[in-house]
């Protein structure tokens, strides 16, 4: 625990300082359901923390010269900016504020766990990531794992946390607990989307780099089982009509499986000579 | 029965089909015969094939199956006749469940039909490729003309050789890499062991302060300016040593830093490099760990010392070669047979029983330290350390002749000639004239262009049908 207090203090206010943020923002949240007293403090948290680690990420990159999504940390780190973005604009095109604790929450817990991996030394992009498509490729990934978090989330909170009892018919938000599901189903059509542009950029850029649009890679592999299990979610959704329980744990299942794409394959036995593996 | 009957018969057609089509076995009589299968599976299986649990539970097989192969060191069951009939039957199920529904203009089905159709043009193109696309490494030596080459099947390279319709030359190559800045590490004490907590790259001018953690909040480094490597010229240090018996055969490396309002000079010293004394010479053999990673000790170093004959020209493995003894045995010897070699101080315990020492030479008079054996800043429970970043690759540069055309080759840049795309694969560390180079004549290649594009375009299609649904 030393080792990763002194490594979140190392890294500079900055990423401290929104991990302290998110964390403050998560008890607002928290503190709000049911009263709208924190809900104003809570926003400003958020937003507070978001700003930070857009400025973080802004001078990573000026920094270092190159797109700071190449290490484990740096691509955790973006990570995070992308679910506070897409939850911020989720909060509020589709009045989601009660997802607002259990974001920020994650979004702290995660920069903390994110040191673990802290880029000890500059790491410089290999020539195979010295390519124009890599930042699209990356963007497009992250976005869309962020939908399929805010997925995930709500399908959580549909299956675990009977909402009824944070969110009640007359509750100020003016949300029902059935809107669980629907929103859940949006963020993963949203999410899905995303992976497809993301699967395609990488096909095309996966051509240029090693004359293969798909080599079988660990990575290539679990990023396709990611998505037919979105594919498959979309179209029991719209053919057998599947919602609620069924649903939610596909999403859930959908969701583990974009873990294992995201670090779970860099621990694999065949992951030592994946291409995929640069770090 | 009937229904369980003709899966099983479905799945033996599919494999029959699959095999000779994805292991490119192109014969006319295998050709008709897999047509013949085609219309027999459809006719036969469309039924089944096109529901939806069917193709729900060939995808959730057929993603057993990937996940399944990730966890084996292996690739060949990509190109199994198993792996490639589940395939064939998942793209068969997919294209009957889609031949169900039926077309209308709507922009619902326009977003259908770009987003399903797209992956049918992928097959399209993965099923020519099987057929026609040539693949093949050709090994280019400088100068040497080369026109055969080795055929790559299943993302393996094959000992066996085969004509090239033109001939390549390599004219040039070779690897850019990052520049290597010198670095300073921040350590934290836990027990008997230091981890790294971070690393700084130290730049020209720039102050870098202890982080103001406990205990370290006087420490305080600014460089003054680098020594060597463009910075301030290619200075050997022997040359203009006062006293002649410190010498390197090799640029200075070091820096000039003002640690805590004290001048002090620094020099870094790479692995291999020689320091020529006038009665032996110490031979850098390696770092202990050069590079620092996770929960890594304070690297230390393994020189080795050879007794030098006709003025420091000739060096003969003799005198104290304790390479693997331990710093402290080593530097206790030489402190002992080379006076230059002043005191050694201990500065710092590791776990067991070795000791760091530190070696002092002499720079116009001026102690010069050298990095790995400086003083580490212990305060408290910390410390720095200073160090050269590690070798990073950045760009592989082939220069080849092609028959009316010199064509430049880097990752990323391919070029095209004569129906062939040519990447630069690969090259040998230990021989800077070899250059492995890729061809990839890929008929099929504009239909997964095409593909993935309408996929793209199809999976935005939906985005905006849903949108409006939903509004």
């Amino acid at each position: 625990m030393e080792l990763i207090y002194y490594r979140i203090i190392s890294e500079g206010p900055l990423f401290w300082g929104s991990i302290i943020s998110f964390l403050a923002s998560a008890v607002f949240y928290l503190s709000s359901v049911g009263r709208r007293k924190y809900k104003a403090l809570a926003n400003v948290t958020f937003l507070l923390g978001f700003l930070l680690l857009t400025l973080y990420i802004i001078l990573a990159w000026v920094g270092s010269g190159q797109p700071p999504f190449k290490t484990m940390f740096q691509s955790l780190v973006f990570l995070i900016w992308n679910v506070t973005l897409i939850y911020f604009v989720l909060e509020k095109s589709e009045n989601l504020y009660f997802l607002g604790g259990p974001t920020s929450l994650f979004n702290s817990l995660v920069l903390v766990f994110s040191v673990i991996f802290a880029d000890l030394i500059k790491v410089n992009l290999p020539p195979a990531l010295r390519s124009a498509w890599f930042v699209p490729h990356v963007v497009l990934y992250f976005v869309g794992y962020s939908f399929l978090f805010i997925g995930f989330l709500m399908s959580v909170l549909f299956l675990f946390f009977p909402s009824r009892k944070y969110l009640g018919e007359k509750h100020w938000s003016g949300q029902r607990w059935k809107d669980y599901d629907l929103f859940s189903y949006k963020a993963i059509l949203y999410g899905f989307v995303f992976l497809t542009l993301g699967l395609s950029v990488g096909a095309i850029w996966a051509k240029g780099a090693w004359g293969a649009f798909w080599s079988w890679d660990p990575k290539e592999n679990w990023a396709l089982i990611t998505w037919m299990v979105y594919l498959v979610y979309l179209h029991m959704r719209y053919v057998k009509g599947w919602k609620g329980k069924r649903a939610a744990w596909l999403a859930i299942l959908g969701f583990l499986v974009v873990a294992m794409t995201y670090m779970g394959v860099n621990y694999l036995p065949s992951a030592a000579s994946a291409l995929h593996a640069y770090q | 029965m009937g229904k369980r009957l003709s899966y099983v018969i479905i799945f033996l057609l599919s494999d029959f089909l699959l095999d000779f089509v994805l292991r490119g076995q192109t014969s006319f009589l295998k050709f008709a015969a897999g047509a013949v299968f085609l219309l027999v599976f459809f006719f036969m299986g469309r039924q089944i094939l096109s529901q939806y649990q069917t193709a729900s539970i060939l995808f959730g097989i057929f993603s057993l199956a990937v996940a399944y192969s990730t966890f084996l060191s292996t690739t060949s069951i990509y190109y199994s006749f198993w792996f490639n009939s589940l395939l064939g039957l998942l793209l068969a199920s997919v294209l009957s469940c889609i031949l169900t529904l039926k077309p209308a203009l709507s922009l619902r089905y326009l977003a259908f039909l770009t987003l399903h159709g797209s992956i049918f043009i992928v097959a399209a193109g993965l099923l020519i490729n099987s057929f026609w696309a040539r693949r093949c490494y050709l090994p280019l030596h400088r100068g040497i003309e080369v026109n055969y080459c080795h055929p790559i099947e299943h993302n393996r390279v094959l000992e066996a050789k085969e004509k090239f319709p033109f001939p390549l030359k390599l004219l040039d190559f070779r690897v850019d890499y990052y520049s290597r800045p010198l670095v300073l590490g921040v350590f934290l004490r836990q027990g008997d062991k230091f981890k790294i907590i971070r690393t700084f790259e130290l730049k020209k001018g720039r102050e870098y302060f202890g982080l103001k953690f406990q205990g370290f909040e006087e420490s305080e480094i600014r460089v003054k300016e680098f020594w060597g490597e463009g910075e301030k010229g290619r200075a050997p240090l022997g040359r203009i040593s006062p006293r002649g018996w410190v010498y390197s055969r090799q640029a200075f490396p070091g820096m000039i830093a003002i640690v805590d309002g004290k001048e002090r000079r620094f020099y870094l010293p790479e692995k291999g490099q020689a320091i020529v004394l006038p009665d032996a010479v110490v031979i850098i053999e390696d770092f202990y760990r050069e590079i620092p990673g996770h929960n890594m000790e304070l690297p230390t170093l393994a020189l080795r010392v050879y007794s030098a004959s006709g003025q420091g020209r000739a060096f003969l493995p003799e005198g104290p070669k304790g390479i693997s003894l331990g710093s402290a045995h080593l530097f206790y010897s030489l402190s002992q047979e080379m006076p230059q070699i002043l005191s050694p101080a201990e500065v710092f315990v590791q776990e067991k029983t070795v000791k760091f020492y530190r070696a002092e030479f002499l720079y116009q008079g001026e102690p010069v330290e050298l990095l790995p054996f400086e003083e580490p800043y212990v305060a408290g429970k910390f410390a720095f350390r200073l160090f050269r970043a590690p070798s990073q690759e950045r760009e592989y540069i082939s220069i080849v002749q092609v028959p009316g055309r010199k064509m430049k080759l880097r990752v990323n840049h391919p070029e095209n000639y004569r129906g062939f795309l040519f990447y630069q694969s690969d090259y040998n560390p230990s021989d800077p004239d070899f250059s492995g180079i890729m061809a990839v004549g890929e008929p099929g290649s504009p239909f997964l262009y095409l593909g993935f594009i309408l996929m793209a375009l199809g999976a935005i299609l939906t985005l905006v049908y849903r949108r409006k649904q939903w509004s």
